[in-house]
């Protein structure tokens, strides 16, 4: 049996009967959307919350879209073979590109282009008249250039997207290797594409709603934060898709495992660029850079800071730690559904202290986290849509790349 | 289900050797077994001192005297002080600071050779590793005598360290200088554990094979009495995988801690967040490239051309170019946030870095970091081995001037243009950097001489004959991909 | 290979394998026969070895987390002990204890604690360094390190039976050696000893040196090894010296004109601490409010009565002591003297003498107004009783004003009038006292009454 592998059959492998969960995915994101917007007007703060808490939403989903796209990338840049088995799911994940584009576009940017500063504050003229440094950056922070941009980073995106996924399809078909050899040869001018179109919509989405604060490590924090989500959520849907029967005896307990150790590796990583962004900022001690953690930390959100400390780092740390733990799916699946949480909340923690802030009298420090229901609908109604988009692209089609040349060698695979 | 094999089912041709079905084997040759890599590798330590190459003789010469000169300006320095360099007043890290962080970073791509290629399954480093790690713990060595020798008074250099004394005083811990203290000895000092460990059973190879007693006893201790048992190797392996895992976030420590070195402070152009990742990716760049600029000549000259493949090679131009991109990708953000950040002092440093009294030193930087190692997106460039060695060459001198410009014109140009000042190297500066590749090139030469400098055990688990093929030993060998790596299509039998 | 080698001569069987899957298969055969003292022997590690021979996983992992937690206990330990406790010093406005500056050391000795640990733990649970082997001995097992494998079953094993090892191993192999045991003396050779003895006597030299130097006396000077700080190319002060000097030999120039050497500053007593000249100086401890500077009744200080000689006391100087005494003063003593200062009516109003108030004094009574000017203006300077002194924030000339001051207000103003004083035409206004400002419990009511502690 060395050398020789029994590859799955097509038939086996296709994945059927999502139209409907599709349908029913749709539904509950829009009538999510529909609850947040009403919830927003109901709350009657000129639509802060609502612009916060969909901004929290938005950011969730297209992360963990942005991670699958990396994914891609990383495993054709290297040409990786022990990934062949989970890259469809991967694939299928940055099908949510358009839908997230769309969202982004109608929740960030339209307020912003009505000059409504229900989101961002330097969307409002009068914000940006009373304050010099973000008076600076008018040349970027302007609605018109934010329009051009975000039109931009979502072109790049489903472009690459779209390329990789189309090609990796075409070759269920084809089983050309050529089509491995051409994704790989673009996967690196691509990876530059991602790379930079990353860090600027990180820049625009979430670090210009404190305008007046800066940090060149942003894009890699936020980066750091995509690809974690992203495994944590790899590994749930392919456990899914194990369950249904598509990939049984396909993803092995080895590609859990590698998973697992990616996943501890970026929790490491996480934290290392997060301790490093505010250890330079609070030893410094800079006014316009500390002040950002400044209210994280010394105030009401102290309790949320520590939270995150323990719970984004010490806690998953010391529980990935184990190899078995790695290799025992059900207690992977516990941790990827710990690891999502803990990114909601890194997200909170960077975006929700920001709604006050800025707002005339407004004191973070003062007013710590509130959480509610309009948060839970946002969501709801971001994760229906993200649902809608992945589940439409797994539906009828091989849930693995049944043409790649490596999979054989995927499927073989063993951890030392 | 149907027994397939890969070629049959994924259409015909070949596609040469980057044939995604299958993976070039890492020892090239048909013929090649165990006893052929020992010979290879081993042959080198073992030729007979009055035999060695007349080449290997005048690099060690020309080495020898460098490091001659170099103990000779260091004595210069002691007796006289460290007026004799060109450290002024606003520039008080000048070339020590710079030749310290250009060889700290070299020393990097040894470890994340060694760890974390290790990692991630990156079997090819099987071939560069012991290189790799000898040249990180020589180019540590080299790192850590600059800021020694720094300090002024370097016969107190103890004081560095948290030592009980009279004076009833401990170091500052929350200085980032002392940091470095730590994270330089932890990093040089695991490191040479790690090279060290690496090579306990390649050591007992030479010693099982030495033609006479010297050399019998010398690599018989340096072996601790290791016989190969399978049960040493179980324990072993567990601790070098371990070792990897803490080396890992070890080097990644030691360039975060040397860029704190410079971000904790209020400077211009220094005080940046990006300045970790920055560094790390900087760091390997640099490693990288003097990797190859080892290594090239090195397989060339000992015959290990089938050990040392292209295809380590071509892999190692591609790392060199994406950490040259992330490094561009530092440089353009932090050019963007200095503008973007609307604090005026931090636009000016970056301007003045550009169009300033060293422009020059900036735009060599970015040629050599950012422009020339483009080429390697082409494959025809990657395999040729003069162009390998020139862009790893300007690779090298490109990062050089990178720590150059962070240091030097930061320092000269901070808030005060009363303070504004300009900083010229001596002729003790320049001599004492070149010196210290006398040292590193005298370190490494000996190592090329008389230890393996390959990790034969490690090679020969990445050859396909390791690999067991189960009970059935009649399919024997029919796996297409036979020359892969972990690639193999193992058996499953145990899993 | 003799049968007749008895378990006591023979350290145990070999067997060598020329490839991967046949020593697997031995191995297993060897597993299942259940022999406990056997190993194999490879060049490289094997896959999939562990399983075919049932070794158990090692406990290193765990000694490196113990020896990782260590590390990071100790390191923290260390800076907290080091620059919060033991030798504390502030930096660059930090805390003592900042713990985000204490991370990159506390990480490193982790890392260094448990690479160490992996290291050494791995060459103690494997018995190395271990240079005596019989195996060693073979010549045959000199291949093992290059491309050969072996077997060796161990005689010490308790279900050793040559034959029965012979036959399982040789199944998969053609090429069986049985290793005799290791049967030179385990004593160290004299030669050994003899060189472990001198070489632990000569240790003690450089420790012997160093503790007579502790110890003995000298008469040379001391040895200079870095000789250009103790002899610095510099000339002292106050020296003179006719090479590398200025012109007129001295190493240093002539103070300015007006130049008042050290300690003679204030050489002029009366003005600056109000007694007579060349006579003892009050201080804050001889001079309080229980003794006033006397001892067994007499008054140690020689008081000045008048005005020193460097003040004029003329209209500027009232006009000035008027400022003065409104800016330092009144708001104890308040504008007119009377000890009703802003301060001293906030404090009457929340009996602040229930926590230990004292009450300013008015300067109208007869106890200030026998007060010697030099007293007074010792007072000003160096205060009284629960009064601080203002010699820190009021120059001399300024002190000397209040003074100056204070006696036109105690010939003004009066606490009870006694018209026989006056000059003629001249009336005293009736000047409130701190009796009529004090507040009943009755009238603080209960609205802002302060809270007592």
């Amino acid at each position: 049996m060395h050398g020789q592998i029994e590859l799955p059959k097509r038939d086996q492998v296709i994945v059927r009967d999502l139209a409907k969960p599709a349908t029913i995915a749709l539904g509950v994101g829009v009538v999510g959307l529909l609850a947040t917007a009403g919830l927003g007007v109901a709350a009657g703060d000129e639509m802060l919350r609502f612009g916060h808490a969909m901004l929290i939403g938005i950011l969730f989903f297209l992360s963990i879209t942005l991670g699958a796209l990396f994914f891609t990338l990383l495993q054709h840049v290297t040409s990786a073979g022990w990934s062949v088995v989970v890259r469809r799911i991967a694939e299928a994940m940055t099908a949510a590109f358009p839908v997230m584009g769309l969202l982004v576009l109608a929740f960030l940017v339209l307020p912003v282009l009505m000059g409504k500063p229900w989101t961002y504050d330097w969307a409002d003229s009068a914000f940006v008249d009373g304050h010099e440094l973000v008076k600076h950056k008018a040349g970027y922070l302007n609605a018109g250039f934010l329009l051009v941009r975000v039109l931009l980073y979502f072109a790049i995106w489903i472009g690459i997207s779209r390329f990789f996924a189309g090609q990796s399809l075409a070759q269920d078909d084809d089983q050309d290797p050529n089509r491995t050899l051409k994704m790989q040869r673009r996967s690196g001018i691509c990876l530059i594409l991602f790379g930079v179109s990353l860090t600027f919509c990180c820049f625009d989405l979430m670090m210009s709603l404190n305008a007046e604060w800066f940090s060149t490590m942003y894009g890699v924090y936020f980066f750091a934060g995509c690809f974690w989500s992203f495994l944590a959520t790899l590994a749930l849907s392919s456990m899914w898709l194990e369950k249904r029967g598509q990939l049984k005896n396909v993803v092995t307990v080895e590609h859990y495992h590698d998973i697992g150790k990616l996943l501890f590796a970026f929790t490491f990583f996480w934290s290392y660029v997060a301790f490093s962004q505010f250890m330079l900022y609070w030893y410094a001690d800079i006014p316009e850079e500390t002040h950002w953690f400044h209210y994280r930390i010394w105030g009401s959100w102290t309790g949320a800071s520590m939270l995150l400390l323990v719970g984004h780092f010490l806690i998953p740390f010391l529980g990935l730690l184990s190899r078995h733990v790695k290799r025992r799916r059900n207690v992977l699946a516990a941790w990827c559904v710990y690891c999502l949480v803990f990114h909601y909340v890194d997200l909170y923690w960077n975006v929700m202290p920001e709604m006050v802030n800025g707002q005339p009298g407004g004191n973070p420090a003062e007013v710590g986290p509130a959480f509610g229901l309009i948060e839970v609908t946002a969501m709801i109604g971001v994760g229906g849509l993200f649902a809608f988009a992945f589940l439409k692209r797994l539906d009828g089609k091989p849930a693995l790349a049944i043409g790649d040349p490596r999979l054989s060698e995927s499927l073989a695979f063993q951890n030392i | 289900m149907t027994v397939t094999d890969p070629t049959a089912s994924f259409g015909n041709g070949s596609l040469g050797e980057d044939d995604p079905r299958m993976r070039t084997p890492l020892v090239e040759g048909a013929d090649q077994d165990f006893g052929a890599v020992t010979d290879a590798v081993a042959s080198i330590p073992e030729l007979p001192v009055e035999r060695t190459n007349k080449i290997w003789i005048a690099c060690f010469g020309v080495s020898v005297t460098l490091l001659g000169i170099l103990g000779l300006l260091i004595l210069h320095l002691i007796t006289t002080g460290v007026g004799v360099w060109g450290n002024n007043n606003p520039a008080y890290w000048g070339w020590p600071i710079v030749n310290f962080v250009f060889w700290v970073g070299i020393g990097h791509a040894g470890t994340l050779i060694s760890a974390i290629l290790f990692l991630t399954r990156q079997n090819w480093r099987t071939g560069v590793n012991r290189a790799a790690e000898a040249m990180t713990i020589f180019a540590v060595v080299c790192a850590g005598m600059f800021p020694g020798i720094h300090i002024g008074r370097i016969w107190v250099a103890y004081w560095l360290f948290p030592l009980p004394n009279q004076m009833a005083m401990w170091p500052n811990f929350r200085s980032p200088l002392l940091w470095d203290v730590f994270a330089v000895s932890t990093y040089g000092s695991v490191s040479l554990l790690f090279w060290y460990m690496g090579m306990i059973p390649d050591l007992a190879t030479l010693r099982d094979r030495a033609a006479n007693n010297t050399r019998r006893i010398a690599y018989g201790i340096a072996s601790l009495g290791w016989t190969g048992s399978s049960r040493h190797w179980h324990v072993y392996e567990r601790a070098y995988l371990l070792l990897a895992a803490l080396a890992t976030p070890l080097v990644l420590s030691v360039h975060s801690v040397v860029s704190f070195d410079f971000a904790v402070s209020q400077l211009p152009g220094w005080h940046t967040t990006i300045f970790p990742p920055y560094f790390v990716a900087g760091a390997i760049f640099s490693g990288f490239a003097m990797v190859l600029t080892l290594l090239v000549p090195a397989r060339q000259f000992f015959g290990l051309k089938h050990i040392i493949t292209m295809r380590h090679i071509d892999v190692m131009c591609r790392i060199l170019m994406a950490t040259g991109l992330l490094v561009g990708y530092a440089y353009s953000i932090e050019f963007f946030i200095a503008w973007y950040g609307g604090v005026q002092y931090e636009s000016f440093a970056f301007v003045n870095r550009a169009f300033g009294n060293y422009w020059w030193a900036y735009w060599i930087m970015v040629t050599c970091n950012v422009l020339i190692p483009q080429v390697f997106w082409s494959k025809k460039m990657r395999r040729n081995l003069w162009v390998v060695m020139i862009v790893s060459i300007t690779t090298n001198i490109g990062m050089w001037f990178e720590r150059f410009v962070i240091a030097v014109t930061s320092l000269s140009r901070d808030f005060l243009p009363s303070s504004w000042g300009y900083f010229s190297p001596t002729w003790v500066d320049v001599m004492m950097f070149i010196g210290s590749f006398g040292l590193f090139f005298t370190l490494f030469l000996l190592f090329l001489r008389f230890l393996p400098m390959v990790a034969i055990a490690e090679v020969k688990t990445v050859m396909p004959q390791a690999h067991a093929h189960g009970h059935d030993d009649d399919e024997h060998d029919s796996a297409p991909a036979g020359g892969s790596a972990s690639g193999a299509p193992a058996s499953r039998h145990d899993a | 290979m003799s049968e007749s080698k008895s378990n006591e001569d023979l350290h145990g069987v070999v067997a060598y394998y020329d490839d991967v899957d046949s020593v697997m298969a031995a191995a297993r055969r060897v597993r299942d026969a259940g022999y406990k003292k056997w190993d194999t022997y490879a060049p490289f590690p094997v896959h999939g070895i562990d399983e075919a021979m049932g070794t158990r996983p090692t406990i290193l992992p765990w000694i490196v987390l113990g020896m990782g937690l260590t590390g990071m206990t100790v390191g923290l330990l260390l800076q907290w002990w080091t620059n919060a406790y033991q030798y504390v010093f502030m930096i660059s406005g930090k805390p003592d204890w900042s713990l985000p500056a204490n991370i990159p050391v506390t990480f490193e000795l982790i890392i260094l604690f448990s690479a160490y640990t992996a290291f050494f733990a791995m060459l103690g649970l494997n018995k190395l360094p271990h240079l005596s082997n019989p195996l060693h001995k073979l010549e045959k097992f000199g291949r093992i390190t290059s491309d050969r494998f072996a077997i060796c079953v161990q005689a010490a094993d308790p279900n050793f039976d040559a034959a029965r090892v012979r036959s399982i191993l040789g199944a998969g192999s053609n090429d069986l050696e049985d290793c005799p045991a290791d049967t030179s003396p385990n004593a160290l050779p004299l030669w050994f000893h003899g060189n472990m003895a001198l070489m632990t006597c000569l240790s003690f030299i450089p420790l012997a040196v160093a503790f007579k130097g502790r110890f003995a006396t000298s008469e040379k000077p001391r040895y200079h090894v870095w000789p250009d700080m103790d002899w610095q190319r510099k000339r002292k002060t106050q020296t003179a010296w006719e090479w590398e000097a200025f012109d007129d030999g001295r190493t240093m120039r002539l103070p300015v004109e007006g130049t008042i050497a050290r300690g003679e500053l204030r050489d002029d007593f009366e003005f600056y601490y109000g007694v007579a000249q060349g006579t003892s100086v009050p201080d804050r401890v001889t001079y309080d409010a229980g003794t006033m500077g006397e001892v067994d009744g007499q008054q140690v200080y020689e008081w000045l009565q008048g005005f020193p000689a460097a003040v004029v006391v003329d209209e500027a100087l009232l006009d000035r002591g008027r400022q003065r005494y409104g800016i330092y003063c009144s708001v104890c003593h308040g504008a007119q003297g009377n000890g009703l200062g802003a301060v001293a009516l906030r404090a009457n109003e929340i009996q602040a003498e229930q926590w230990g108030w004292i009450q300013p004094k008015a300067l109208h009574t007869d106890n200030a107004k026998n007060y010697a000017n030099g007293e007074l203006f010792h007072i000003v300077s160096q205060g009284i009783s629960s009064m601080k002194g203002y010699g820190a924030q009021i120059v001399p000339q300024d002190r000397w004003a209040i003074v100056a001051y204070v006696r036109a207000l105690q010939a003004t103003q009066a606490l009870d009038a006694q018209s026989g004083d006056l000059p003629p035409g001249v009336e005293f206004e009736d000047v409130p006292t701190v009796d009529d400002f004090r507040i009943s419990e009755a009238d603080l009511g209960s609205s802002d009454r302060p809270e007592a502690r």
